[in-house]
């Protein structure tokens, strides 16, 4: 983990109040692992003193351009939605551990499953485990086709079902009405999205291989201020914890309360 | 003589620079960024005798220049 300034090589509109911010700098040749994230302060001053921890969405190390993806919702993300082309963002990262891709041989099969903005992340981890030959399926929840995004980019990857609550687009339902239908199965289930996806999913696979990514708000970010706790699984004291950002975000199954 | 040394009723510091204890954890966690003794004092977080989760998250907030923890 660094404190690093990158500089903004790129931002866009990719969706209803979905961004996607590029960042070029040193730092990015650290962020070789997918589901670690990035903590930015969205501007200069004190009125957003916290800064925001974001998923890494895409690394292009080479270039060392980081690609972030966000939804602009409350007083720092949107401050972030202004940011232009050389801006520069003071960064923390990366940090916290990923997915691990190791779990999967070459030929295995793994399901990706994302729901709205616990999507990107995916990408990124679909593009490694590609490259080391896993076969990999992507099944991304959308409230409605407004907030629809990366469906090319996952198709490139593996076969790529999107399902929308209202039925705007794709499929109407929820992942798992997805996973149900095409009778999805896996080696390895990875999975980032809204604690009732996650929940559901555990339901349905707890005991299965399966790696699930958390999100909470975090102060510090880096396992000091224990904003970001969490309970564990068969704790009978309820005084055990594990920090999202330290010990997360991506937790195996079953080991932590949702 | 050190100019930035700080004399309090009870503790004496050799600068005026101490974290917010809410947001320094037990101490630890900070050491492996910086050596902490370059700081004046530290002060922990709340500590029980009886182990506790404490409050149910989300226990912070952001506010103007700082945070509720």
């Amino acid at each position: 983990m660094k404190k690093a300034e990158v500089r903004v090589s790129g931002q866009k509109e990719i969706a209803e109040k979905i961004y996607e911010l590029r960042l070029r700098g040193d730092v990015v040749r650290d962020m070789t692992d997918p589901g670690q994230f990035v903590h930015l302060r969205a501007d200069g001053g004190f009125d957003t003193l916290l800064r925001r921890p974001i998923s890494i969405a895409d690394v292009d190390l080479d270039n060392e351009e980081l690609t972030i993806v966000y939804r602009a919702g409350g007083n720092g993300t949107n401050n972030l939605a202004l940011k232009k082309e050389g801006d520069l963002i003071d960064l923390l990262g990366p940090l916290g551990n990923g997915f691990p891709i190791d779990k999967v041989q070459k030929g295995g099969k793994a399901l990706l499953v994302g729901g709205g903005i616990g999507v990107p992340p995916l990408y990124y981890l679909s593009k490694q485990l590609t490259a080391i030959g896993v076969r990999v399926q992507h099944v991304n929840g959308f409230s409605s086709d407004k907030e629809v995004f990366y469906e090319d980019r996952f198709a490139a990857l593996g076969d790529t079902f999107i399902t929308t609550v209202d039925g705007s687009y794709g499929e109407k339902g929820f992942v798992t009405d997805a996973i149900s239908t095409h009778q999805l199965d896996f080696d390895v289930l990875y999975a980032c999205g809204p604690t009732a996806m996650l929940r559901a999913l555990e339901q349905r696979f707890k005991g299965r291989e399966a790696y699930l990514s958390l999100e909470q708000r975090m102060g510090c970010a880096v396992g000091a201020c224990l904003a970001c706790v969490c309970h564990v699984q068969g704790d009978e004291t309820g005084t055990e914890y594990r920090k999202v950002c330290e010990d997360g975000p991506v937790f195996p199954i079953g080991e932590v309360v949702l | 003589m050190n100019r930035l040394a700080v004399k309090l009723p009870g503790l004496e510091m050799k600068n005026p620079i101490m974290p917010a204890s809410g947001c320094f954890g037990f101490g630890q966690e900070y050491a492996k960024f910086y050596d902490l003794g370059l700081l004046g004092a530290i002060a922990i977080k709340a500590a029980t005798f009886e182990p506790r989760f404490g409050n149910p998250t989300p226990r912070v907030a952001e506010t103007p220049s700082g945070m509720l923890n």
